[in-house]
């Protein structure tokens, strides 16, 4: 208890550091986020007051509380660039709300794809004597961890889309229309982003395997009477496992940001695409509330492996 | 009786053993000296049928259990002897282990994999914990739930020992057990050794790089040199009249006046 209390309050305190960069690396970008509203011909009093109501008029420190408690109710700001109606700026949080479920389903499918497919593979392909099968499977690895993720895409909807029909390209339906249809079609970009990092997971679980098989224990666990099979389950697993989780938690940290080639290959209305779009069009609130999404993500996910950690290695305490 | 007979082993075109004859006796110490890389652990782990796949066991080579010839056996029927008949302790108590099982759980696996009826689960936590009992652990009831890094390493090899104590096998090879101990505690474990020895009648093969640990302890002792025994023969006859040159050396290398004296006046004599 006392670690993940611990572990907790670093992660509140880096969250707070992370609020204050984000908040301040958006202070000092170059750009008067008043003239970007409302262009360059717009008049003196329409200025002042449009910065009196953004607060902009505040001192930092003032203009930064501001921004947190906002940000703690889900008032991320509004967009320069996207309009609710014709007076009135959208919403940031309204428009990251409908982008970043996309974004979570993606990176939660695939996050599945990668525990499910590379864990066994990697068991089998650590523990097996044959050489032959070791050598396939590095074939596989090393192709697909080398098709740049663009067009592994494309394979994917050429063969399963176009091929197989089990889906049909860009036929995209939002989950709150049909949720089914909408995880359907998320399989095959999820396995898209997943197949790669299955390939690393599978091939590192496999190194970390092979190095615990020369461990003095597993020559401990011979000597009682143990047999191979009871030798890579019951002692190897557990610990060739414990570097594969922090390497599982990179990747997650990686996927929860969002996977822009992907999500334009497939067409999916995630956190990726808004992002580009918003850097090119310098809509500052929307970039920081991204930013913020993503940091945290990251820095939430390795929390949770520290605290995964302390369950499968004893020997992680204060 | 457990009889080496000829055994030699071969990494590629380099033989590691080479012709290496012993007999160890139940209820008798043979301790086997030498310096490292002479084959010592070699021959154990040959024993054990623990070779690393790419040492081959040359033809004529024989070591028998009982009359029960061991090479070649299939890894099944070795797997039913290992822990069984024949245990072995090791050099690093540290890393012999398994850092994520509970001390307890590693005990009860060498219980559970020979096949002995289990009656319920209290039974085998008694059994562990007698056998803990029996190597002088300290407060066996805390170490039970314990994990390795938590126990010092004198405690540790007590843990090794009650393992590989725990079926009660014929014949017990330590492989440099107190090498990794500072010497009070090397004093402890040996006793150890030696009081499991004449309660259950175990032989025991005892291999060290310390010739003068064997004094007091061995029944016979077997001087190996570059993968050959090069001398074998009683605690005395070893000490006192060492025949081999190498042997000699051995000797002389132990820091303690009396018996550096005691060679070069056996030397001289000749």
């Amino acid at each position: 208890m006392k670690y993940i209390a611990k572990k907790l309050i670093t992660l509140i305190l880096t969250l707070f550091l992370i609020s204050v960069l984000v908040f301040l690396i958006f202070q000092v970008i170059p750009g008067d986020p008043v003239l970007s509203i409302l262009g360059t011909e717009a008049t003196e009093e329409k200025i002042e007051s449009l910065r009196e109501e953004l607060g902009l008029n505040a001192s930092l420190p003032e203009r930064y509380f501001d921004w947190l408690s906002g940000v703690m109710k889900g008032d991320l700001g509004r967009s320069y660039r996207y309009k609710e109606n014709l007076n009135e700026q959208m919403a940031v949080s309204r428009l990251v709300a409908g982008k970043l479920p996309v974004t979570l389903t993606l990176a939660g499918m695939s996050l599945l794809f990668i525990i499910v497919l590379s864990i066994p593979i990697g068991i089998l392909w650590g523990g097996t004597k044959h050489k032959w099968l070791d050598a396939l499977l590095n074939v596989l690895a090393q192709f697909s961890m080398s098709v740049p993720s663009f067009f592994l895409g494309i394979i994917v909807i050429y063969f399963f889309g176009l091929i197989m029909k089990w889906f049909t390209p860009g036929g995209y339906v939002s989950y709150k229309e049909d949720f089914s249809g909408y995880i359907q079609y998320m399989i095959f970009p999820a396995l898209t982003v997943a197949l790669p990092k299955v390939a690393m997971t599978a091939r590192f679980l496999r190194n970390s395997i092979i190095n615990q098989l020369n461990a003095d224990y597993v020559r401990t666990a011979y000597s009682k009477g143990a047999g191979r099979t009871r030798v890579l389950f019951l002692h190897v697993l557990k610990n060739a496992m414990i570097p594969v989780v922090t390497f599982i938690g990179v990747i997650a940290a990686e996927i929860a940001a969002g996977s822009i080639v992907v999500e334009q290959v497939f067409g999916l209305p995630g956190i990726g695409r808004l992002l580009v779009s918003s850097i090119s069009t310098r809509d500052y609130p929307v970039v920081q509330a991204l930013m913020l999404y993503i940091v945290s993500a990251v820095v939430i996910v390795y929390f949770l492996v520290d605290v995964l950690y302390r369950y499968i290695d004893p020997r992680v305490e204060e | 009786m457990l009889e080496i007979d000829n055994l030699t082993v071969e990494f590629g075109t380099k033989k590691v053993l080479d012709g290496v004859s012993l007999t160890a006796e139940k209820g008798k110490v043979l301790g086997i000296v030498g310096e490292s890389g002479s084959g010592k652990t070699m021959t154990a782990l040959a024993v054990m049928g623990l070779l690393s796949p790419d040492a081959r066991v040359a033809e004529g080579s024989s070591i028998q259990l009982d009359g029960k010839e061991l090479i070649g056996l299939p890894e099944k029927k070795l797997a039913a002897i290992r822990g069984n008949d024949i245990a072995m302790i090791f050099q690093e108590p540290m890393t012999s282990l398994n850092p994520t099982m509970r001390i307890g759980r590693q005990l009860e696996e060498a219980l559970r994999l020979h096949g002995q009826k289990i009656p319920s689960k209290s039974w085998l936590r008694e059994k562990v914990m007698e056998a803990l009992k029996e190597a002088c652990l300290p407060e066996p009831e805390k170490q039970y739930d314990r994990y390795p890094h938590e126990l010092s390493g004198g405690m540790r090899q007590r843990v090794m020992i009650a393992m590989g104590t725990i079926c009660r096998p014929d014949y017990l090879l330590c492989d440099e057990p107190t090498t990794a101990l500072d010497v009070t505690t090397e004093k402890g474990i040996l006793e150890l050794i030696n009081r499991i020895r004449t309660e259950h009648n175990m032989g025991i093969i005892f291999i060290t790089h310390d010739l003068k640990l064997l004094r007091g302890f061995a029944d016979k002792v077997a001087v190996m040199c570059k993968g050959k025994v090069v001398e074998q023969g009683s605690v005395e006859q070893i000490f006192n009249a060492p025949v081999e040159e190498y042997t000699r050396r051995l000797i002389a290398s132990i820091p303690d006046r009396q018996h550096r004296r005691n060679v070069k006046a056996a030397g001289a004599e000749k």
